[in-house]
């Protein structure tokens, strides 16, 4: 028998070799360009308001926010992720999104800022507040 | 309704951690310490660890023990009964089984509860786990909340952002908020560049590391190298002098001196003497 001969059991350690994803970038990046729309006042109101070209952008700005925050990408890996300029990565995330927020209120006419930025960056705060 | 985002410092009295040590199994344990009344006077008492809930840094050389360090806190918090999880960034996990067994024979540890207690995160072969922080962090919130881990390792944080230095300062911080919202007590294990001083908190991503975390542990190693070295040590050319110092911790008193420490030779840490005593010992 193994046990009178006296074999020792090989003790077994947990190891966790696989990534277990709850959300992937895709899911989240969707979360926030649908809450981009719920700020803006959804998108009926997008259509009345004739700002359905606004759309592509906020979609664009929803990735480059959450590749930044998510899996904290450079600019440049970005910029090279999504086919777009690091200079539009820059801009995007470094809209203020307070002026951004004066300005879909009414409460200022202009704003310099990358508004698709900043509503990106607003929505995806709503999202981390609410989970 | 807005969710209030400040509160009176009263309001915090019930959520405060309590002060108290999480065992490293070295004497650095006797290193950070606290102050209580005592019978109308102040008193300095060992804390027995490191404080509860911090999440400390250690940095060094290569070859200082960091690694080491952070290996026997995980056997000794699992010879305790509490579960750690490892994220094992450099060090392939069959390769830690072993250094794990062998460390805990030394000290005489049951390696049961070390294989009961210690979850690996093998961060090592699986690329995405370094690249995607927050693949990792999903996994590393699975595994806290399937075994109810309370302690973490990482060895080391400076594997996450190996390529992208610039980017150390917010992945440090996404991981330390993370420790802190899971309420685990941490270590990262932290790699020093070439041109930063063996001596000083610096490591890879600058003092990024170091400013964010609780508290930093710097670990260095001198060779003896010439004869005015030799008479300043009393060791001979060609030895090796290892010290071991807490270089800073915002939650608790601690001691600032560098102190010498030994490698056994099965990898565990000991720590000796304050240098200062050791160069006058006769």
């Amino acid at each position: 028998m193994d046990e009178e001969k006296g074999e020792e059991k090989e003790e077994k350690m947990k190891v966790i070799k696989e990534p277990i994803i709850k959300e992937n970038v895709d899911e989240l990046a969707e979360k926030v360009f649908h809450e981009c729309i719920n700020i803006l006042g959804g998108l009926k109101k997008l259509m009345e308001y004739r700002n359905l070209t606004w759309l592509p952008s906020l979609a664009e700005a929803s990735y480059v926010v959450v590749l930044k925050e998510e899996l904290m990408k450079t600019n440049r890996e970005i910029a090279e992720m999504l086919g777009i300029t690091e200079q539009t990565v820059r801009n995007i995330l470094q809209a203020d999104e307070e002026e951004v927020k004066k300005y879909i209120g009414g409460e200022i006419e202009k704003v310099d800022e990358h508004k698709a930025g900043g509503i990106a960056k607003l929505a995806y705060k709503n999202i981390k507040r609410k989970s | 309704m807005v969710k209030k985002e400040f509160c009176k410092l009263e309001e915090l009295e019930g959520k405060a951690p309590e002060i108290f040590g999480v065992s490293t199994g070295t004497k650095l344990d006797q290193l950070f310490w606290k102050i209580e009344k005592e019978k109308n006077k102040i008193v300095k008492k060992p804390l027995g660890g490191i404080p509860y809930l911090s999440v400390m840094n250690i940095t060094g050389i290569p070859d200082s023990g960091k690694s080491l360090f952070a290996e026997q806190f995980a056997i000794t918090q699992a010879n305790e009964g509490y579960k750690v999880l490892f994220v094992t960034v450099e060090s392939p996990a069959n390769f830690l089984y072993t250094s794990f067994k062998t460390k805990a024979e030394y000290l005489k540890v049951d390696f049961s509860k070390v294989v009961n207690n210690v979850i690996v995160i093998d961060a090592s072969a699986k690329e995405e786990f370094r690249e995607n922080p927050k693949a990792l962090m999903d996994t590393m919130a699975e595994a806290i909340k399937e075994y109810h881990t309370t302690n973490v390792v990482i060895d080391s944080i400076t594997g996450l952002y190996e390529h992208k230095e610039m980017m150390a300062r917010q992945i440090v911080r996404k991981f330390f908020n993370f420790l802190k919202k899971w309420k685990q007590t941490g270590l990262f294990v932290s790699q020093k560049r070439s041109a930063q001083a063996a001596e000083t908190a610096e490591a890879a991503g600058g003092l990024a590391v170091a400013h964010i975390v609780d508290g930093t542990i710097v670990m260095d190693k001198k060779l003896i190298e010439n004869k005015w070295e030799e008479n300043l040590y009393r060791l001979p050319v060609g030895s090796t002098l290892r010290t071991i110092r807490i270089d800073g911790c915002r939650l608790t008193g601690h001691d600032t001196k560098p102190w010498i420490f030994e490698i056994s030779p099965a990898g565990t840490i000991d720590i000796l003497t304050p240098l200062e005593k050791f160069i006058r010992r006769k």
